[in-house]
């Protein structure tokens, strides 16, 4: 499940955008130490085999849906979880850009949850102390299995909590969830089956494979741990920051404006509070997450004049801006085909 | 996404899109990653309930779209296949905000259905913009910008060879598909078993053909580095283009273009 740029509050893309960031810097850099340029070409390649193994979907038994490999999980298993998050990513970039699946804000958010998630949470957490060293089968695909449908667990938590965060939907965060986490356990049985049928297959025809990765012993998945961590309890704590940031001043002002009444909480009108104010209007570029200079503002002062609620004037419906709109629209319809005509003028004439 | 026929066209209009000569295709790829990106944060720094101050901001893809000589319906075609998640995820705000609300004075309905609005727009312009950055520039574009804008070598050749052989690998999915379903009946035959042994067989041709690609590679001098023939420049023309729409995203932002424009013809 992609996360959308529609729903995503600027200090959530903000908070997932840094976490992936991070994320990536330290695969780039652990990669190259480990590998130098060799593993470069393999994992273009193993990106473009994601989406091609997804477009290999079978019909699941008893039902009239079908399923595809996931891949996170996948390739961490084959390659290690460095090389797992950079293919992820840059998957997920291509379907931001060419399939505007996700989106470019919504990337780092996209990247924590079906990259991250997978890789460096799922994959040492669960894989990697059922399966252990050498390849058991049976050790193999239980590990596989239940590392799948972890991740997918967390992944469709990590959605429904940045869409919480973001405050875009009104969707609380308990229904939602209890919406998310049922549909991704169904789709993570599905794709922990298929992954572990793919290991199976490859344990009978090929071995090498899962020898992909050069193996490290030097106690690795303490500090992957660790790092996995980290970066989740950065990511959190953006998320709880912007929540703060940008949801309570909201219900504050509910709060107030449904105790006053009359919303005549009179800031003191001269003083500290108001230069705070002009200062904090002044600086505000996005107002609504800093610290809503524009509702401080319209609490302080008496009644507009039609006497609308506070709530009726943030949301702005007038007749003036409808019609302003109505007038902007036509001009941008115009300006488009005038540039259209010219630009059509231009290459016929060429 | 399931469907390797429509992953094809879409890439192959994209990519004969981004092949066009205009004066956005020749400006510096970075201008464009950067004004798009201003545009996107621009867009959804907007409050949730805002509805009439984003359609200003429509001029942009509007711009581009009649510029860059793309086909609306195209980008409207795309947008429609990518809406159902987002419309699932919105479609609950009118009936769990219901505060009612006055428009036009005699018309009430639930604030829900402003911020459900709301959303439907955001999505429709941080979407197509998306689109029309790869329309305007392709892959090569994108990743020389990328690099020229510290994002990691390693990254960026990466996801240029991703792009490479997504072409490839499409293909031979979509023949090991057509093979499958020719030889399967009523449904026998296409379950998960036989998909693991084609992913498995898809994936071990994949990696020998990655190594003889990599051995071709390197037996004509690639060291780990991208190297273009013709270097990227930000001349004038990008300069302009980037202060034009910067400054034309924060007056939208700043200020609230539809109510000053409704006031002065009410004024009139």
């Amino acid at each position: 499940m992609h996360m959308s740029d529609a729903l995503l509050s600027v200090p959530v893309a903000a908070a997932t955008w840094g976490a992936a960031a991070a994320a990536i810097a330290y695969s780039s850099r652990r990669l190259q130490k480990k590998e130098g340029e060799k593993t470069i070409p393999l994992m273009g390649v193993l990106g473009a085999f994601v989406f091609a193994a997804q477009m290999i979907n079978f019909s699941i038994p008893a039902t009239g849906s079908s399923g595809h490999l996931g891949g996170g999980m996948f390739l961490a298993i084959l390659l290690g979880p460095e090389a797992a998050l950079l293919i992820m990513a840059s998957v997920l970039s291509v379907q931001a850009l060419f399939f505007a699946d996700g989106g470019l804000l919504a990337l780092g958010a996209n990247i924590v949850n079906l990259g991250l998630i997978p890789a460096f949470v799922a994959y040492p957490l669960f894989y990697r102390n059922i399966a252990g060293e050498g390849l058991r089968p049976g050790r193999l695909v239980t590990g596989a299995f239940i590392a799948v449908i972890f991740a997918l667990q967390l992944g469709a938590f990590a959605v429904v909590l940045e869409t919480s965060l973001s405050g875009i939907s009104d969707l609380p965060f308990i229904s939602f969830l209890s919406l998310m986490q049922p549909i991704h356990l169904a789709i993570g049985v599905v794709e922990g089956v298929i992954t572990s049928l793919v290991l199976l297959f490859l344990l009978k025809t090929d071995e090498q494979v899962f020898r992909l990765e050069s193996r490290h012993q030097e106690g690795q998945p303490f500090r992957r741990n660790l790092i996995a961590g980290f970066l989740l309890a950065a990511l959190l704590l953006g998320g709880l920051g912007s929540w703060l940031a940008s949801e309570h001043p909201d219900g504050l002002e509910w709060a107030i404006s449904r105790v006053a009444g009359k919303e005549e909480i009179a800031a003191p009108p001269e003083g500290v509070h108001k230069r705070f104010a002009a200062l904090q209007e002044w600086m505000s570029f996005l107002p609504d997450y800093n610290f809503r200079t524009v509702n401080v503002k319209t609490v302080a002062t008496p009644e507009g004049k039609n006497g609308e609620s506070v709530f009726a004037r943030r949301i702005g419906v007038s007749v003036s801006g409808l019609l302003g709109a109505g007038v902007i629209i036509i001009w941008i319809t115009i300006i488009g085909l005038f540039l259209r005509k010219r630009v059509g003028a231009r290459s016929a004439d060429g | 996404m399931a469907n390797p026929g429509r992953a094809f066209a879409d890439l192959g209009t994209l990519e004969r899109l981004a092949h066009q000569d205009s004066p956005l295709h020749r400006l510096d790829p970075r201008t464009r990653i950067i004004t798009t990106f201003i545009f996107i944060l621009t867009t959804v720094s907007f409050d949730r309930y805002a509805v009439l101050e984003l359609l200003p901001l429509f001029l942009f893809p509007v711009a581009i779209i009649a510029l860059a000589n793309i086909s609306p319906l195209y980008l409207a075609r795309q947008l429609l296949l990518l809406s159902p998640f987002v419309i699932f995820v919105g479609i609950f705000n009118p009936l769990l905000d219901s505060h009612p609300v006055r428009i036009f004075d005699t018309v009430e309905i639930a604030a829900g259905w402003i911020s459900f609005c709301s959303l439907m727009l955001r999505f429709l312009l941080t979407a197509g913009s998306a689109l029309l950055l790869m329309a305007t520039g392709g892959i090569m574009g994108l990743g020389m910008g990328l690099q020229k804008l510290l994002v990691p070598g390693e990254f960026v050749i990466q996801l240029l060879l991703l792009y490479r052989f997504i072409f490839l690998l499409l293909d031979e999915a979509n023949r090991m598909i057509m093979a499958r379903n020719n030889r399967t009946f009523n449904g026998r035959g296409r379950g998960p078993r036989v998909a693991a042994s084609m992913i498995g067989t898809l994936l071990l041709r994949t990696i020998a053909r990655a190594e003889r690609v990599h051995q071709a590679m390197l037996g004509r001098g690639f060291r780990g580095e991208l190297r273009a023939m013709k270097d990227i420049r930000f001349a004038a023309s990008d300069f302009f283009f980037l202060a034009g729409w910067c400054s034309f995203f924060a007056i939208v932002r700043l200020v609230n273009l539809p109510d000053i424009v409704g006031s002065l013809i009410i004024g009139l």
